[in-house]
């Protein structure tokens, strides 16, 4: 049997070089939006908030919802269109919806035979319908991955105490 | 295993004696080999014309030039590569390869390495079918003590090195998953294909390694080679082959093994 002990670390070698048949890296990216919002109350004092709060997102054209009145996210991930270079989202917040549009084009990276194909995107311009929102502004335009802020969302919104 | 390295430690062992240089012993050397002038292994005295390789003292001593330039060439043929390459992929890949190199001044050996590979793999549906040639190009230094008649050496070295290959990929996916649940978009269902691709990748080799001689010119040898790629930009839209002759599978650096059966003209 000793003699068998000195192809253990030849097997353990190509055990270690064995290529990745899963892929084990992410393969989406997604656009990175960012909240400067001013909430006002009956006293007209407004409050700078940062954080998204019981919001809802949808992308156009798509049935299922990316976040459901989700709560204090510092940040919107949203995928962008693969097949075409303007993308659609509605925005519920507070009551108000509205639709952020942007515009993109769409570059194809091949990672690896198991990962296949990440479309990275770079932002062209962004706009939006003024229910709630003010303004956006794009803070980076690459898209490259998941974990960057790429536009910034200023709004100015009323409290729910206006409603009460 | 056990018993060829230690015939190859007595080999190299071996190698550190045996004859001395003509040089040390006063000899002068006409390295334009006139058996005229002197045949080689002729009786030689101190002050004598030494032509060619060696000559004889009166004592039996044999002595050598090392100012002969060319003194011989050597094929090898690697069998470590293709038995790795064929065992890490399961079969997938395959993998050829050999090298001339011609030894000069029993110190340098500038060397050309050929080969070909062939990978046909797939991973996760989609499929990679690629084939190409390589070469090499380089210089190898041997760090043992000249011997003009033992080949034995341990060597370090440097390569440049060069594939071409086509290939073809087929059914590679499209990473989109929330759009790809709304049912507008239809990119061949999210799998893409790419025929009749073309690729060539430059890199580079830091390598070292060692070579015995067995019997007379047959030879056993190995490197252990560090590989670092050139190529590394992509341009937009480009689909890389998952694996590259002679460099192994894509990626900025890579570690190769070669063992090889050589014999010396």
């Amino acid at each position: 049997m000793k003699k068998y002990y000195f192809i253990l670390p030849i097997i353990l070698l190509l055990a270690a070089c064995e290529p990745d048949e899963v892929c084990r890296q992410e393969t989406s990216v997604t656009a990175g939006i960012v909240l400067r919002g001013i909430v006002v109350d009956t006293t007209w004092i407004g409050k700078e908030v940062t954080t998204w709060d019981t919001i809802t997102v949808q992308g156009v054209g798509n049935d299922s919802i990316l976040y459901d009145h989700s709560t204090y996210l510092s940040v919107l991930r949203l995928p962008l269109r693969v097949d075409t270079d303007v993308t659609q989202f509605t925005l519920l917040w507070n009551g108000f919806t509205d639709t952020l549009f942007i515009q993109h084009d769409n570059r194809m990276q091949f990672i690896s035979m198991a990962c296949g194909c990440v479309i990275f995107h770079h932002i062209d311009s962004a706009w939006c319908t003024r229910h709630w929102m003010d303004s956006v502004t794009i803070i980076n335009s690459t898209i490259e991955n998941y974990e960057q802020d790429n536009l910034r969302v200023h709004s100015t919104v009323p409290d729910t105490t206006w409603f009460k | 295993m056990k018993l060829v390295l230690k015939y190859e430690l007595v080999v190299l062992m071996m190698a550190m004696a045996a004859v001395v240089r003509a040089q040390d012993l006063g000899i002068a050397i006409d390295s334009l080999r006139m058996d005229s002038i002197a045949p080689a292994d002729t009786i030689i005295e101190k002050g004598d014309r030494l032509a060619g390789d060696f000559g004889r003292l009166k004592d039996g001593t044999r002595v050598y030039s090392d100012s002969v330039i060319y003194q011989g060439m050597n094929i090898k043929l690697d069998i470590a590569t293709t038995i790795i390459e064929a065992a890490v992929s399961k079969g997938k890949i395959m993998s050829f390869e050999m090298a001339w190199n011609v030894r000069l001044k029993q110190r340098y050996y500038p060397t050309l390495e050929l080969g070909y590979a062939k990978a046909d793999a797939d991973a996760n549906g989609g499929y990679h079918l690629g084939q190409g040639g390589f070469f090499r190009v380089g210089l190898d230094i041997n760090g043992l003590r000249k011997h003009p008649e033992r080949l034995n050496a341990l060597l370090v070295g440097v390569r440049v090195g060069t594939s071409m290959q086509k290939y073809d990929l087929m059914g590679v996916t499209v990473n989109s998953p929330y759009w790809e649940k709304s049912g507008e978009i239809q990119i061949d269902g999210y799998r893409l294909n790419f025929y009749d691709q073309f690729k060539a990748d430059c890199w580079g080799e830091i390598l070292a390694g060692c070579q015995v001689q067995v019997w007379e010119g047959l030879q056993f040898g190995w490197y252990v080679r560090f590989k670092f790629l050139f190529t590394k930009s992509v341009a937009q839209g480009d689909v890389l082959p998952y694996y590259i002759p002679g460099f192994g599978y894509r990626g900025e650096t890579n570690w190769g093994f070669n063992y090889y059966i050589g014999y010396k003209f």
